[in-house]
């Protein structure tokens, strides 16, 4: 039995790797994945285009506005004279954020009365304006604290740099696990998600529709090798380019890009194992399903788009509907996206993810009986 | 010894279609049996059964003993199968398709090497075993694919449609290697819808519309399943003359065989005199009229024809009921 596995295994290593095409659909797409959401599809809020209108037109007021370009987050695109002009702006879609400092601005902050600023946000992303507000609060509230502390010193005579005020309150919002909120730490573990996707799927979907489509299948069958031996053989060689796959992306994710990885390099691979042998399985279901290569192409991308967006890689499964959450269980993407989001930011291991295990260990199971009871019949 | 393949009212239904209808037979170890029959017969089908690639829906088969419901493994160990497609790996070597189905046959180590070789040999690429599968001619690749079907040494070997798609002269070459394996004990069950292939067979059944019809050596196929005598007749207008002929009394049967005429007539003396008279009347030059030995050919056709009228009647008979 052994042996005959071994000369299955060999033979599609021989075949995947004469094969161009699929030596490019081995290598290529982790890296271009990567490449895309590393740098091009970053969903990073920076480089916000900002219109400025200083109608005070003082040292203080051109301070207030400095804050604002030091940090690198907001791009001065406009500088407008009237705020007439900030309708049309907004309208057009060429800032998404505007600063409005009024006339009076370094006489108030003088007299200690409150100096009044609009800072007009762009809501139409929410998520977006909502860091965005973010950014702004912090910039405002250490703006003013220095102020603050300024006059603090001036009234007492106290050195500035030691600090004084036992009752300030400092307003710093800190989003938990992935500080920076770079999306890129977010999108890398979706990244493999999809990768494992494409290969334990189509790929082996692919190579045993084929095998039927130019008629080696049954060939294959009238030998003494049986199915079992047959779909080990054809998996083994996936499972390896899956594990090659994993370790290409976690390596530029994290040496190149900086994304962090907290957990244990094991239990990833743990959890990649519990998450390919569920695709395996609808990978063998879709061979059963499809008469060409073609259809089973067209397959795995039925299942794959939905899987996708509703596994909480792009849009947190939190805020969908009861009865779509609901489906979500059926989804291996979901666990798989929370474990390797686990994994990689939050450092978690079994103790706090073995539901997410669970969960793949049982779709497995069912899409594997389901399969196998399908591939015998559909095997003439 | 107990016969190679006994096959006793074997039965496949598709949906309600009928593929292979209670079909009979027995294949003699070390002969060549040849089962013919036009597209869609039901050869593929039988052989698949007999395979253990399909089930059959009812009937009864053995090869070499071996029960196809339940001993399906042994028989695979012992048998080797050409598919009907071509069925090796075109992005695979030459040599490398040999050592996977070699592999998967699991020849024996110390064998290995030697039945490779001799594989290489018999398909005459022993210089080619580099090449890429694909690249070679559909002739070569036929002796490759037969090569690697008998690397197990199997005693019986199924061929379907082995020749299909083959120049002539591959055709014959085949044939002839064949005939070798066969000569050196194995039993070969061939299909072919080429009539003139079954000159080679030692024994043939010619199977037509699921039904196997008739089962015998070329030679009593030839002589004992004709109705009658083959008279060749050569006329200026062959067409025209078996158009005339057909409606005569005392023939059986009329048909074009190039630019002759083959009249199957029930007496050898009358049937001739009665086609003189006829084609004479017709103004129709008649250069040559004589008695020959049918051809299988003829034998078919012949065969067929009354198979259809056997329907065509038993229809008619079941409406007018
Ligand atoms: N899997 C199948 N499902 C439905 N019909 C089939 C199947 N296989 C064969 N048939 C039908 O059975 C008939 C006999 O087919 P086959 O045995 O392949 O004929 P042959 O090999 O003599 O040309 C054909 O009409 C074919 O369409
Ligand atoms: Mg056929």
């Amino acid at each position: 039995m052994f042996e005959r596995i071994i000369h299955i295994v060999r033979k599609e290593f021989r075949q995947m790797f004469r094969d161009r095409m699929m030596r490019f659909l081995i290598f290529l797409p982790p890296i271009m994945e990567m490449l895309v959401f590393g740098y091009a599809a970053s969903f990073d809020v920076n480089s916000i285009p900002t219109a400025i209108l200083d109608e005070d037109k003082t040292p203080a007021s051109r301070a207030f506005v400095e804050e604002f370009s030091s940090n690198g987050y907001f791009n001065f695109t406009q500088y407008l004279s009237s705020p007439d002009q900030i309708d049309s702006l907004f309208d057009r879609v060429d800032v998404t954020v505007c600063v409005y400092v009024k006339k009076g601005f370094e006489r108030s902050i003088g007299s200690g009365t409150a100096a009044e600023v609009l800072i007009v946000v762009d809501g139409t992303d929410s998520s977006n304006a909502s860091v965005v507000v973010g950014y702004i609060t912090r910039i405002v509230n250490s703006y003013s604290e220095d102020i603050l502390l300024e006059r603090i010193t001036k009234f007492r005579g106290v050195n500035p740099t030691v600090p004084i005020s036992a009752n300030r309150v400092d307003l710093i919002e800190r989003t938990w696990y992935n500080e920076e909120l770079k999306s890129r730490n977010f999108f890398i573990p979706g990244i493999i998600a999809n990768i494992l996707t494409v290969v334990g799927i189509m790929m082996s979907a692919m190579s045993i529709v084929k095998e039927r489509e130019i008629g080696t299948m049954e060939q294959i069958i009238v030998t003494p090798i049986s199915p079992l031996e047959l779909i080990i053989g054809k998996m083994i060689p996936l499972v390896v380019i899956a594990y090659i796959d994993v370790c290409l992306v976690t390596a530029i994710g994290t040496l190149w890009f900086g994304v962090p990885f907290k957990g244990s390099f094991i239990f990833l691979f743990v959890a990649v194992a519990f998450f390919f042998a569920a695709n395996l399985s609808f990978g063998l279901l879709i061979s059963t399903v499809s008469a060409t290569q073609q259809q089973a192409m067209m397959n795995t991308f039925l299942y794959t788009f939905p899987a996708m967006l509703f596994s909480g890689f792009a849009f947190p499964i939190e805020s969908m509907p009861y009865a779509i959450v609901l489906i979500t269980y059926a989804n291996p993407m979901r666990y798989f996206i929370e474990l390797l989001r686990g994994i990689f930011i939050k450092g978690m291991g079994p103790t706090q993810l073995w539901p997410s295990l669970l969960g793949l260990l049982l779709i497995s199971i069912i899409a594997l009986a389901v399969s196998v009871a399908r591939f015998r019949k559909r095997i003439a | 010894m107990e016969d190679a393949v006994v096959v006793k009212d074997l039965t496949r239904v598709f949906g309600d279609f009928v593929a292979v209808d209670r079909v009979s037979f027995s294949v003699k170890r070390g002969e060549i049996f040849g089962f013919l029959g036009p597209n869609g017969a039901g050869k593929s089908t039988t052989i698949r059964m007999l395979n253990g690639i399909l089930m059959p829906t009812s009937g009864q088969a053995h090869v070499l003993g071996f029960d196809i419901y339940t001993q399906v493994d042994r028989i695979k160990e012992n048998i080797g199968y050409m598919s009907q497609k071509f069925s090796l790996y075109d992005d695979l070597k030459v040599i490398e398709n040999i050592e996977f189905y070699g592999g998967i046959y699991q020849v024996a180590k110390q064998k290995r090497q030697q039945r490779y070789e001799w594989a290489l040999r018999m398909a005459g690429l022993t210089d080619k075993r580099e090449a890429i599968t694909g690249a070679l001619a559909v002739g070569w690749k036929q002796r490759l694919a037969l090569g690697c079907a008998l690397l197990h040494e199997p005693q019986v070997l199924f061929l379907d449609e082995p020749t299909s798609g083959v120049d002539p002269k591959s055709r014959r070459d085949f044939w002839d290697l064949i005939g070798e394996i066969a000569d050196r004990g194995t039993t070969v069950f061939v299909t072919t819808h080429y009539m003139d292939e079954a000159e080679h067979c030692d024994r043939l059944g010619l199977i037509y519309r699921a039904r196997l019809i008739t089962i015998g050596t070329p030679e009593e196929l030839k002589y004992g399943s004709m109705p009658g005598t083959v008279v060749e007749v050569e006329a200026s207008d062959p067409v025209r003359a078996a158009d005339l002929v057909r409606n005569v009394n005392g023939v059986l049967e009329a048909a074009v065989f190039g630019a002759n005429l083959h009249v199957v007539v029930r007496d050898k003396k009358e049937g001739i005199r009665t086609i003189s008279r006829v084609l004479a009347g017709a103004a129709i030059e008649v250069t040559s009229i004589r008695p020959i030995e049918p051809s299988l050919e003829d034998v078919f056709v012949s065969l067929i024809r009354s198979e259809d009228l056997a329907d065509e009647n038993g229809a008619r008979d079941a409406a007018g009921s």
